[in-house]
């Protein structure tokens, strides 16, 4: 077992996968898009990696398939080292409960016929054998972690606030103590002051319950708060794996360096630098041969654009596919 | 020179009773480009309707008024407010996939203001619209012309909207959050373009966002909301590095890794 050997243990894992799918525009014609090209990544025990990317880069859809909701058109997913595509109904089902999601919003992921209570006492019954009595004390408590008072219990969702019901689903997620949570912009909803308080509640969480999370998010700034790796996926692909420390500090991927570029720090104010925002980002339809970043790029070389760059370790921990940069 | 001046509006729920917003006060210079911050449910994107005459027959104003170039515009009839809303102010909204008309072609969208308000033939509106949209940055406006809003990305069906904002050559803009949708590439492109109007056209801005970042990019002053009511007003250097309300402090210190210093000083 090569895995036993680094030093960290590996949570969960997906290996070359990648996701297509067919759109329908018109009657007869259809269009595929990639939108996982050949992407690896794995998770280790207690980190939190963070899975940065603007819209449509395929950063949902690669947590979906973290989750094991969504099936790699190619590729394999691990969960604690088992493929998850040879576990039979029963194993997959006992491994389930320890990989959970809290997705973007609230409203739209909690039952709204249901009483909190309920909500709660759901992912218990379908995975014990468990009355509803006994599953209270469980749940008290787990809402105490969340930082809810037992008030709640006989709430419907839209009684609460969208803070409230954002803690309401990470304690369903956290009821079957999970190793892993997928997070998939759990405060891009919730206002600006309640934001900061679920990024503290995930960060102590994350001590208390020994869990590790993947946090997909389109902010620069939340991943920085937040994570303790950061991946950055541009175009299905992940052109940039490094640790959180070291934002900012070392040579970036072009795309990277862009991100950091034009993300607005209140605190910090610099004039961002425009040079490279006159090009539009290409559409997911479009076929690319080479570099994906090649039309916006500006360290761009001719052999860019047929040459595809590999993820390639430059310093411990930093892992950048650019020919730039190697 | 003050252009438009909002003056101790309270707006009231007529169902409920509850109020909505409450003595609003902040007056915009010619020029300028007025941020208001707040969060979702305080009131900023109301108060711009107000200023449009656009709010809802649910809800009713209380007192207060609204004056633009030293007329009241809460005292106008129906037939007064068309030569206002979308001719001296208009409004670009977050979302402009459902603010524009999805089955029209936008150059027909644009040319649809210059008939209604100039009363311009369509051969010239057509040559003004193509004007329009190479002045916000669309390349090659007279393809453009013939898109559908499906058919352009995030930030250029923002542009899109924002030419149509600008068709009249309004005086004031109102921003709505136009940058929310959008990502954080694109969102700066559309910052720059609404920077580069207000200084070559002197269009004066009310500039509505949640994001801390984005207002002190863009904002000259700030007005910041707190459920319905104003509580602070001041010049964007002095609300960042001195807030003198609680809540414009909460609101700062919400910002993941915002300089702990600051909350003691």
């Amino acid at each position: 077992m090569d895995k036993e050997l680094s030093s960290q243990e590996v949570i969960a894992e997906v290996k070359d996968v990648w996701k297509r799918f067919e759109l329908r525009v018109g009657i007869f014609s259809k269009r595929t898009i990639y939108a996982l090209r050949g992407v690896s990544l794995k998770v280790f025990k207690g980190e939190t990696l963070a899975i940065l990317g603007e819209s449509g880069c395929g950063k949902t859809t690669l947590g979906r398939i973290f989750l094991g909701l969504e099936e790699p058109s190619k590729g394999e997913v691990y969960w604690f080292g088992q493929n998850i595509k040879t576990l039979s109904k029963r194993e997959f089902k006992s491994l389930r409960k320890k990989v959970q999601a809290v997705f973007q919003d609230p409203t739209s992921s909690l039952n709204p016929k249901m009483r909190i209570r309920d909500i709660l006492f759901e992912p218990l019954s379908t995975n014990f054998k468990i009355t509803k009595d006994e599953g209270l004390s469980q749940i008290e408590e787990v809402l105490k972690k969340v930082g809810l008072s037992d008030k709640v219990l006989y709430c419907y969702p839209h009684e609460l606030s969208g803070g409230q019901r954002q803690r309401v689903a990470l304690a369903r997620a956290l009821i079957l103590q999970p190793k892993l949570l997928v997070l998939d912009e759990p405060t891009s909803a919730l206002d600006m002051t309640i934001q900061k308080q679920i990024l503290d509640l995930l960060k102590e969480l994350r001590l208390s319950f020994q869990i590790s999370y993947i946090f997909i998010t389109h902010s620069i700034n939340t991943a920085k708060y937040l994570a303790t790796r950061i991946a950055v996926m541009y175009f299905g692909k992940i052109v940039e794996i490094f640790p959180a420390e070291a934002l900012g500090k070392v040579f970036h991927h072009p795309y990277t360096e862009l991100l950091l570029s034009v993300s607005l720090d209140p605190f910090n104010p610099v004039k961002p630098s425009l040079s490279a925002l006159k090009v539009e980002p290409s559409s997911s339809f479009e076929e690319v041969e080479g570099c994906p970043f090649y039309p916006r790029c500006q360290y761009k070389k001719t052999n860019c654009q047929t040459l595809s760059p590999e993820l390639v370790e430059v310093s411990p921990g930093h892992l950048v596919s650019c020919f730039e940069r190697i | 020179m003050e252009i438009l001046r909002v003056e101790g509006l309270t707006v009231r729920n007529r169902k409920d009773n509850a109020i909505l917003l409450k003595d609003v006060s902040f007056s915009l210079n010619q020029g300028e480009i007025l941020g208001i911050l707040g969060e979702s449910g305080s009131g900023k994107s109301l108060t711009s309707l107000a200023i449009l005459g656009l709010l809802p027959p649910g809800l009713k104003i209380e007192s207060g008024a609204i004056y633009y170039k030293g007329k009241n515009l809460l005292s106008l009839y129906p037939k007064e407010w068309e030569d206002i809303r979308g001719k001296e102010i208009s409004i670009i909204l977050q979302d402009p996939l459902t603010s524009l008309n999805p089955v029209l072609p936008i150059g027909e969208q644009i040319i649809e203001v210059l008939e209604a308000h100039l009363g311009m033939d369509k051969r010239s509106a057509w040559k003004r619209a193509i004007e329009l949209l190479s002045e916000v940055g669309i390349p090659e406006p007279e393809l453009r012309m013939k898109s559908y809003p499906h058919q352009l990305s995030g930030g250029m069906r923002q542009r899109a909207m924002i030419a149509i904002a600008l068709a009249c050559d309004p005086t004031v803009l109102i921003a709505d959050e136009p940058t929310t949708a959008l990502d954080p590439t694109l969102q700066l492109q559309v910052l720059e373009l609404l920077k580069e109007l207000n200084q070559k056209r002197g269009l004066s801005i009310i500039f509505i966002t949640h994001e801390l970042g984005v207002m002190r990019y863009i904002a000259d002053r700030i007005v910041v909301y707190y459920k319905g009511e104003v509580v602070e007003v001041g010049e964007t250097e002095k609300v960042f590095s001195k807030p003198t309300h609680p809540y414009t402090l909460s609101l700062l210190l919400s910002y993941p890794g915002s300089p702990v210093s600051f909350a003691n000083g």
